[in-house]
């Protein structure tokens, strides 16, 4: 998708007012700041995420420019497809994005400190050359990685799950892809007074000492993006099973399960740490179960008439 | 030797360290694939013309 302000041309974007963006997921706020005049948007879902600005965790400056500089700096982590990280001297990182039809070089630049508050956004325009659209700076999977990144200062975590809420209470299923999330959300929208704050992606942290779930822009095939929150009940890893029978797991089993179904940036132990002591945490306020279910309406009803 | 505890000392049964296998799936972790459409852009909007697989659910 691409917007109507990022599809104009280059050679009108000098005539586009600068332009100032707050967005907030899960109690992160990141401002985006256009420097040249040039035209940043936020696309679908993340505009359901934004704010007022005012107060925020994180300032990020877009500009364009001609060509991204050669930049040396050791290699930090590689993805393996759209990105990839480096040092940038002493107190920050640079990831660099690349993309199919943009060629080796990469197509933008994130330039950033390690406490994840300041940062420079470069776009490459020699990267669009000839092509009438360009994409918004802003595009995933910027966006979660810059907030995957700063959650590590923060007593959170991002879980690949989908998260329901009823009755202002919510049970946070967690599974890799193919454990069934879009079947949970499918089967729990047929119902009335069922909230989907994600069908993919749920923030989890601490807030005024409890511990929450938060909806995030990162959707799965039902599209599901909310800006909500709730208090977080228990949490469910989900498989494929007959029965739907529930088992307790223990702590130690429990950090095991979420850990390998979060998104947690594995170039620094630091981050480990703080990611799974975040996650003992957890343990200690919110009970965990496997789930192993059956795709149908009694999957729901063994739920809702659960009893820890 | 005896290494046997039992309930009537007031202690828990020895139980020995137990292993377990917990499946990891690194391609989905580090956010490299493109994602559902409708939150990408542009440049993901093109991932799809180059075989670059939706991973949701």
């Amino acid at each position: 998708m691409i917007s109507e302000v990022a599809s104009k041309p280059f050679a009108r974007m000098n005539e586009i007012t600068p332009q100032l963006h707050q967005v907030r997921v899960a109690e992160v706020s990141a401002q985006f700041v256009s420097v040249d005049s040039a035209a940043i948007s936020l696309l679908p879902p993340l505009d359901q995420f934004q704010v007022e600005p005012g107060a925020h965790d994180i300032t990020v400056q877009v500009e364009w420019l001609p060509n991204l500089p050669v930049d040396s700096g050791r290699q930090l982590f590689d993805s393996g497809y759209t990105w990839r990280l480096y040092e940038a001297g002493s107190s920050g990182f640079r990831f660099d994005f690349f993309a199919p039809l943009c060629g080796k070089l990469p197509f933008k630049r994130l330039l950033i400190d390690t406490s994840f508050s300041h940062a420079s956004l470069q776009m490459n325009q020699s990267s669009f050359a000839g092509m009438t659209a360009v994409p918004s700076p802003l595009e995933y999977p910027l966006d979660e990685l810059l907030i995957m990144h700063r959650l590590t200062q923060e007593k959170a975590i991002e879980l690949h799950s989908c998260g329901i809420v009823t009755d202002g209470a919510g049970n946070l299923f967690v599974g890799h892809s193919g454990a069934g999330k879009s079947t949970t959300t499918r089967l729990w929208t047929a119902r009335q007074n069922v909230e989907v704050l994600s069908d993919d992606r749920i923030i989890v942290r601490e807030h005024s000492g409890q511990i929450f779930m938060y909806g995030t822009p990162w959707h799965g095939e039902g599209h599901y993006a909310s800006p909500g929150s709730a208090p977080l009940q228990r949490i469910f890893v989900l498989e494929h099973g007959q029965g739907n029978v529930i088992t307790r797991l223990t702590r130690s089993q429990m950090v095991a399960e979420l850990f390998a179904r979060s998104f947690v940036p594995f170039h620094r132990h630091e981050y480990l740490d703080s990611a799974l002591s975040f996650l003992e945490q957890v343990t200690n306020a919110v009970p965990c179960y496997i789930y192993s279910f059956e795709p149908d309406q009694r999957a729901v009803e063994r739920i809702l008439n659960f009893r820890d | 030797m005896n290494h046997d505890i039992t309930q009537t000392d007031g202690k828990k049964p020895y139980e020995p360290p137990l292993l377990t296998t917990i499946s990891l799936r690194p391609e989905e972790a580090v956010l490299s694939h493109c994602k559902t459409g409708g939150g990408g852009g542009g440049m993901m909007g093109n991932c799809h013309a180059h075989n670059c697989m939706t991973l949701g659910s």
